[in-house]
This record gives structure tokens, C-alpha cells and sequence, in this order.
């Protein structure tokens, strides 16, 4: 038997699964008796509309909210991105079709965009590990595991801005703390946010927070069976071995969902390597951690170029979706789902 | 500007002054804001609360009962402005730095032409303004001719030396001349004796810049030294960058050396404390930065401990060139072409820009005032005070010409295009040619796109 996620599958029209048994006992009896086929199919839709009204009903907030500030302002934001609009002009707009795009192609953006790509295959392979390992050490039964759990989820509960300060006065060259600690062995200084150590430092910074992911990870544990384990032990593995074929192949759903999630927001950082660099919201970083988003937002709010800066952002979703649908058809060889009945 | 310190001196002051001034330009007042009578008009202010505080607005509103004040703090932020001007709801009143931006609120249509009003004006003489306040003329081309558009909050003449006598002594230096300018050549020289490194960290700083990009280049100072050498950052219709001019690279070259002997706090060797800070810490020696600053060194100690010890010194020229100390910011506000109570906008307007709110912040220290007549205010009550009150009025005549800021380019543009294409330089991974070589070319692209756009 082949289930789905709702349960047995539908027939191709499945007048029962509808409108239930009794429901359509009466709807076939009421057209084959009268052969009224207006009444018929009024009936149906009015049935119907009674049915989904309350599911409309309850996620109408949340669609309202999505189309008026979510979907409708994205397509706004898409046409802009084919006009000249620079911030200011909004009453004499013109379209200029695809230049934009043509630019995003041709300009810095496309090295900005290297150099987010690259940050992104060291921090999320890196981040999902070192998250993953936490989350098995704070998984196991020791005593103040709940503290050591809270210190460690801590850093995603600060915001961007704070955590950024604080790097900040941590890196800076001149007073930073951690030249301040390496003069007391007596060594040099080092430009931790020059050229040679800024991505190394903005990586640093990013693992810090790699236990954002602890809760999700957390959870996925505590739902693989017990009874796994104990027969595995039974048959002689070792702790390593029971980690790796127990617990890593049950928890790659959970995995393969925080590296979707850790892809994307890679790709999108932005207020990281501002805030680090210790200028302002439209100081341009240096080079090396000049990366795409921060490109599309200097060029929107510093430069004033708010139409070129839409299109990168389209341009960049195109890629995250990419991206993400190439992540989705490896996932077939390497997570685990557990199905029904198998 | 900087904080509002308080002091029993100045409060009383202040009352005293305001209640007089209030009570005097009550009827002119409530004759602007009955036009409507009965109805109760919201006049917009995008200020910070340290800019317009509630008690001004309560003082106000106590005079002008059908007027209402709402303070937008966010309208400071550039993009949430766009945002509001998009959407036709930015304030009535719009804080921009005149300097640096009037000409681009002009041309994109946002600032009104206030020469009729001012010229039926009651609380303003026009004839009492000092120069600096010609940064909000525009006359169709540039800035300081023309029409006006706004006024300044306060003004200084931001590139004026403030430094600190006691870490001059401690290097062997002699005390810069009250009158006679140093050439930036000179200002170099000693920034770097004052400079002390220890371990490879700075222990103390011989000059930093308050604002831009600390001590390197920035579009202000890029601009004055080329401007003092008879030369312009820009092509006369100020359709093209020129960053690869002689005077533009003698000027570049002399902040890469800066950078490299990290005169200041800079772009490569960051420190997370602002210039000004470090200058009240004692950790600065010269300090480039206007009258503006005066309140908060009597005010924040160490530095207020040892007054005498902190003096003025002109804004640097550069050798053979024309003395001039201009100013850089002349934050204040212009009022939003879109507004739909003119009236009583431009009471508000008149009260912010002309009564007792532009008296705290002259008598707090805050800068210089817009009118002449005005200069009474400025504090002058101590020894220390009175001696930079002398200073500052002695170097008044050199508060002209203003600064050439190009008027497409805006008040962040500029700067983040230099920090973008000058920092590999300071790195040594780029050359000056290369970098000036992307800098023309990114800033004509972007000015090339807004002069047609304010064309349409």
C-alpha cells in the first residue's frame, strides 16, 4: 500500500473523500433523481464554499498580511527593478527594460557575489557541523546540561547589531581585546580586519552563532528511537559506530533542512561585515568582505541606485533558488526519511 | 552637534531670554496659526529628540494652541525618508547637512523656495544672517546665490583645530599660532611627532577629523585643500569627477601617508571610539573640528579639568594657497515641497530655526548662531570661554567661499564610493591611478544618471 503524507490517496475524484459518505450519497441521489444539473452543481459549490470558509477564515490574517506586505511589495519591487527609480523620483519612472540586469552581470557584483559564494562553502559546512556536535555533547545527561544549553544558544538570541559591536571592539586593531591579550605575551599587534584576516575573522564570527540551530538539532535527537540504540548495542557496536549509523543517518532530515536554511542565509549576509569594519551603515568595507549583499545595499542607500540594487536582489534570488533545487536533488542520496509501513 | 549638558547658568539664561522673546512674539504667532480657526494642524519635524526637545515642543504648542508638533526621529535616516517622500508622507520639515545636500533637495524637487516668506518675515532679519547661512541659496546651478530654501540649525567652521597644549608640551612642540594657518604639510609633521606607539599599539593620537572617514580622505577634506589650492574636485557643471586632477592626487597622496603613519583612527588601523571621544580622553592632540564642539569639552572631563590647556587654531592651508575655513555641515532643515500647511510649517519653521530652540542650543554651546545679533548668546561667561569667543569671532572672516559639493552626488555617495576605491590603496593592493581611475568612473556614472533625471 502506498500512503502520502495525508494518509491513503485520493482517487482521480473521490466524491466521498469530499464531501464524505453521507454527503454524497445525497448529492448522486439528489442528480440522479432529479436531473436538475444546475441545482446540482449550486448545491456543490455552496457545499463546498461552507466547507473551506472556516480554513479561509482562519489563515486570512496571515494572508492578508503576506499579500499586502509580503507578495505585493516584492512584484512592486520587481517592476522597479526595471525603471530608473533612484529613490526620490517616484512620480516620473521610467522603464528601461532590462539595463539593470545587464549591469548586475557586467559590474563589481558579480565578484561580490564570488566572494559571498566562497564565504558560504567554508561557514555553513563548518557551521552545520560545529551545530550538529553541540547539539549531541548538550544531548547527553550531565549535570547543568541546561545551562550549558542556554550559553550556548545564547548568541542567537543577540541581535546582529550587538553581536557585531562586540567582534568589533574584539578585532579592533587599536585597543581590541584581542590584541590587548596577545600583548601580554608580548606579541604584535595584528590587523584582524585587514585584507590577510578579515574573512578569517568574519568567519569566526559567524561560527559563533552556530548554535542558533542547538533547539532544531535538539529536537531531532530526542525523536530518534531509543530502542535503535539498544539493539544496536546488542549487536556489539560501538559508540562510534551507533553515532554514525544510528544517529547521523536519522538526524539527516534535520540536517539537510538547516544547510537549506544556513545556503540561504549565507548568501544574504549583510550587516555582519559592516558593523565589523567599524564605519558606518555606508562605509564600504574592505574587499575581501565587500560581498553581495552589502553591495546591493550600499548601492541602494549609499549610491543612490535603488533600482540597479532591486535587481541584484532578484538576481540573488534567482541563485538561492538554484542553489536550493540543486541542494534538494542531492538530498536523494544522502537523507534518510523514514516512510510508514516500510 | 553635540549633547546638551546642562548647567544652572545656561538654563536661567535661557529662560530668561525665551520667556521674554516668547512672550514678545506671542500675537505674531497666534496670527499664522488662526488662519484655520479651530482646527487643529500637526506639523511634522524630522529631528532628533536632541535636536528638538520635548520641552520645546510643549513651550511651543502652549503658545500656538492650534498648532501640534510630531517629532519623526526616522526621517533622519536616509532611507526611511525615501521612503516617506515616496509615499507623500515626509515631514513638513526636513533635517538635511545644507552643505552637503541642498543642492540635491533642490534639484529632485523635495525643498520649497522659502525667499517669500522670509522676506515677510517678523522673526528673521535677513540682513542679520552670517555668510555661512548662503548654504541654503540655490540659484538654479549652485549653492550660496540665490533664493533660500532653509537655514541651519547652528553652524562652525568645521575644519578649525581644537588641541590640547598639555601633549604639545609633553612632545617639544611649539603652540600653533591663534591667527596665522599651518600648512597641512605642517599639520602632518607634528601629527606624527604627537603620534605615540608603543608595542605596536597607538597609545596617543597626534590628529583625528570628526567626521568622514577619520583621518583619510573624504569628500570634504579632498575638497577643501584643492578648493584652497584655486582648483575644483569637479568639472564646472559638476558632471564629472576629477580625482585624477593633479591637485586631487598631491591631496590624495598626503592622507595615504596619513593612513601609513596612522595619524588618527583611519581605515586601516580602526579604533572603536569616535575621534571626538578621544580627544576628551586626552587621547587625541589635535582634533579637527568646529565651535560646535566647545560645549562638550567644558563639559566632559578630563579635558574640562585643564580648560586652559585646550585652544583654536585655523582651519590648515595649503602651502601657497587661499586661507579659507568654511563650513562642512550647516545641519538644519529645509521645508518639504509636499507640505500641506504651509502656514503653520513655517511658524514651527520660524520658532525652531529663530526662537527659543535656536537660543539653547547657541547658549548650550552647540555652534554658532545663524543671526548675527544672536552672538550674545554664545557662552562667554568664563575666562576660557570668553577666549574662544575672541578666537571665533577673529576667524569669522574667513567662513567664505563655501565648499564646492557636488549637488548630484548628495551627502553619503561621495564618500562611500572613496571609502570603496581609496582603501585597497591604503592597503597597498591597488595604486592611487587605478583607484582614481574607478572612482571618476563609478562617481560620472551615478552623476550622469541623476542629471537627467533632474532635467525631467
Amino acid at each position: 500500500m502506498h500512503y502520502s503524507v495525508y494518509g491513503r490517496r485520493h482517487r482521480p475524484f473521490d466524491v466521498c473523500a469530499v464531501y464524505g459518505e453521507k454527503g454524497s450519497e445525497a448529492l448522486v441521489g439528489t442528480m440522479a433523481y432529479s436531473g436538475k444539473t444546475k441545482t446540482a452543481s449550486r448545491t456543490v459549490r455552496r457545499s463546498r464554499f461552507k466547507k473551506y470558509l472556516p480554513f479561509y477564515l482562519f489563515i486570512s490574517p496571515w494572508l492578508i498580511v503576506f499579500l499586502a506586505l509580503g507578495l505585493i511589495p516584492l512584484l512592486w519591487g520587481l517592476y522597479l527593478s526595471f525603471t530608473n527609480y533612484d529613490g526620490f523620483n517616484f512620480n516620473s519612472v521610467q522603464w528601461i527594460g532590462m539595463s539593470n540586469y545587464v549591469q548586475v552581470f557586467r559590474g563589481g557584483a558579480m565578484a561580490a557575489l564570488g566572494r559571498t559564494i566562497l564565504i558560504t562553502v567554508i561557514n555553513v559546512p563548518l557551521g552545520t557541523a560545529i551545530g550538529f556536535m553541540l547539539a549531541v555533547l548538550l544531548n547527553t545527561k550531565v549535570k547543568g546540561v541546561a545551562i550549558y544549553r542556554t550559553i550556548f544558544y545564547l548568541p542567537a538570541v543577540f541581535p546582529v547589531v550587538a553581536t557585531g559591536l562586540m567582534w568589533s571592539a574584539i578585532y579592533a586593531d587599536q585597543g581590541g581585546m584581542l590584541n590587548e591579550f596577545l600583548s601580554i605575551f608580548g606579541l604584535r599587534p595584528i590587523n584582524w580586519l585587514g585584507y590577510t584576516w578579515a574573512p578569517t575573522a568574519l568567519i569566526l564570527m559567524l561560527l559563533w552563532g552556530s548554535g542558533g540551530a542547538l533547539l532544531i538539532y535538539l529536537a531531532g535527537l530526542k525523536g530518534v528511537p531509543q530502542s535503535l540504540y539498544e539493539s544496536a548495542a546488542i549487536d556489539g557496536a560501538t559508540p562510534a559506530q551507533r553515532f554514525f549509523h544510528v544517529t547521523v543517518p536519522l538526524m539527516t532530515p534535520v540536517i539537510f533542512f538547516n544547510l537549506v536554511l544556513g545556503i540561504i542565509g549565507s548568501l544574504q549576509i549583510l550587516l555582519q561585515p559592516i558593523i565589523i569594519s567599524g564605519g558606518s551603515l555606508t562605509t564600504a568595507p574592505i574587499m575581501p568582505i565587500y560581498l553581495y549583499m552589502v553591495d546591493a545595499w550600499l548601492q541602494i542607500f549609499s549610491l543612490g541606485r535603488f533600482s540597479y540594487g532591486l535587481a541584484m536582489l532578484w538576481v540573488l534570488f534567482v541563485i538561492v533558488l538554484l542553489l536550493t533545487l540543486v541542494v534538494f536533488a542531492t538530498s536523494k542520496y544522502w537523507v534518510y526519511y523514514e516512510a510508514p509501513g516500510e | 552637534m553635540g549633547s546638551k549638558p546642562s548647567s544652572l547658568r545656561n538654563a536661567l539664561l535661557v529662560a530668561g531670554v525665551a520667556s521674554t522673546a516668547g512672550v514678545a512674539l506671542f500675537p505674531l504667532a497666534v496670527n499664522a496659526a488662526t488662519v484655520q480657526k479651530h482646527k487643529i494642524v500637526t506639523v511634522t519635524m524630522g529631528f532628533q529628540p536632541n535636536e528638538l526637545t520635548n520641552g520645546e515642543i510643549a513651550r511651543f504648542e502652549k503658545y500656538h494652541p492650534y498648532i501640534r508638533i510630531k517629532r519623526d526621529p526616522s526621517a533622519t535616516n536616509p532611507s526611511d525618508l525615501a521612503a516617506q517622500l515616496a509615499s507623500g508622507n515626509a515631514p513638513d520639515i526636513i533635517r538635511i547637512q545644507g552643505a552637503q545636500q541642498l543642492g540635491s533637495y533642490v534639484l529632485r524637487g523635495i525643498a520649497k523656495n522659502l525667499q517669500p516668506l522670509f522676506n515677510k518675515s517678523k522673526v528673521f532679519n535677513q540682513k542679520d544672517f552670517f555668510p555661512a547661512v548662503n548654504e541654503y541659496r540655490w540659484n538654479g546651478h549652485q549653492q550660496g546665490t540665490g533664493p533660500l530654501y532653509g537655514l541651519p540649525e547652528t553652524w562652525s567652521q568645521d575644519f578649525t583645530l581644537w588641541y590640547n597644549k598639555k601633549l604639545f608640551r609633553q612632545a617639544h612642540i611649539p603652540y600653533l599660532s591663534p591667527t596665522k594657518p599651518i600648512t597641512w604639510q605642517y599639520l602632518m609633521k607634528i601629527a606624527k611627532k604627537l603620534t605615540v606607539v608603543k608595542n605596536g599599539q597607538v597609545q596617543q593620537y597626534g590628529f583625528g577629523y570628526w567626521g568622514g572617514l577619520g583621518t583619510a580622505a573624504s569628500q570634504s577634506l579632498m575638497i577643501l585643500p584643492v578648493q584652497e589650492m584655486g582648483k575644483s574636485l569637479w568639472s564646472a557643471n559638476y558632471s564629472h569627477a576629477l580625482f585624477s586632477s593633479p591637485a586631487a592626487v598631491k591631496v590624495e597622496k598626503m592622507w595615504v601617508n596619513a593612513v601609513k603613519n596612522n595619524l588618527g583612527p583611519n581605515p586601516v588601523n580602526k579604533n572603536p571610539n569616535w575621534s571626538g571621544n578621544l580627544f576628551l580622553d586626552g587621547k587625541i592632540a589635535i582634533e579637527m573640528c568646529g565651535f560646535w564642539f566647545e560645549g562638550s569639552i567644558a563639559t566632559t572631563p578630563p579635558v574640562s579639568k585643564d580648560l586652559k590647556d585646550i585652544a583654536m587654531a585655523p582651519t590648515p592651508v595649503w602651502p601657497g594657497g587661499k586661507e579659507m575655513s568654511p563650513t562642512g555641515a550647516a545641519t538644519g532643515g529645509v521645508i518639504w515641497s509636499g507640505t500641506k500647511h504651509l502656514a503653520q510649517t513655517w511658524t514651527v519653521f520660524q520658532y525652531f530655526f529663530g526662537q527659543y530652540p535656536e537660543i539653547y542650543r547657541v547658549t548650550h554651546g552647540e555652534g554658532l548662531p545663524i543671526q548675527k545679533s544672536f552672538m550674545k548668546y554664545v557662552p562667554h561667561q568664563t575666562p576660557w570661554e570668553r577666549a574662544m569667543l575672541k578666537w571665533q569671532q577673529q576667524n569669522m572672516k574667513y567662513q567664505l567661499p563655501l565648499l564646492k559639493y557636488n549637488p548630484y552626488l548628495g551627502l553619503m555617495t561621495a564618500n562611500t564610493a572613496i571609502s570603496q576605491y581609496l582603501d585597497p590603496v591604503y592597503f597597498g593592493k591597488a595604486s592611487l591611478s587605478q583607484a582614481n581611475g574607478q572612482l571618476n568612473s563609478e562617481l560620472d556614472s551615478i552623476i550622469r544618471s541623476r542629471m537627467q533625471l533632474s532635467k525631467k
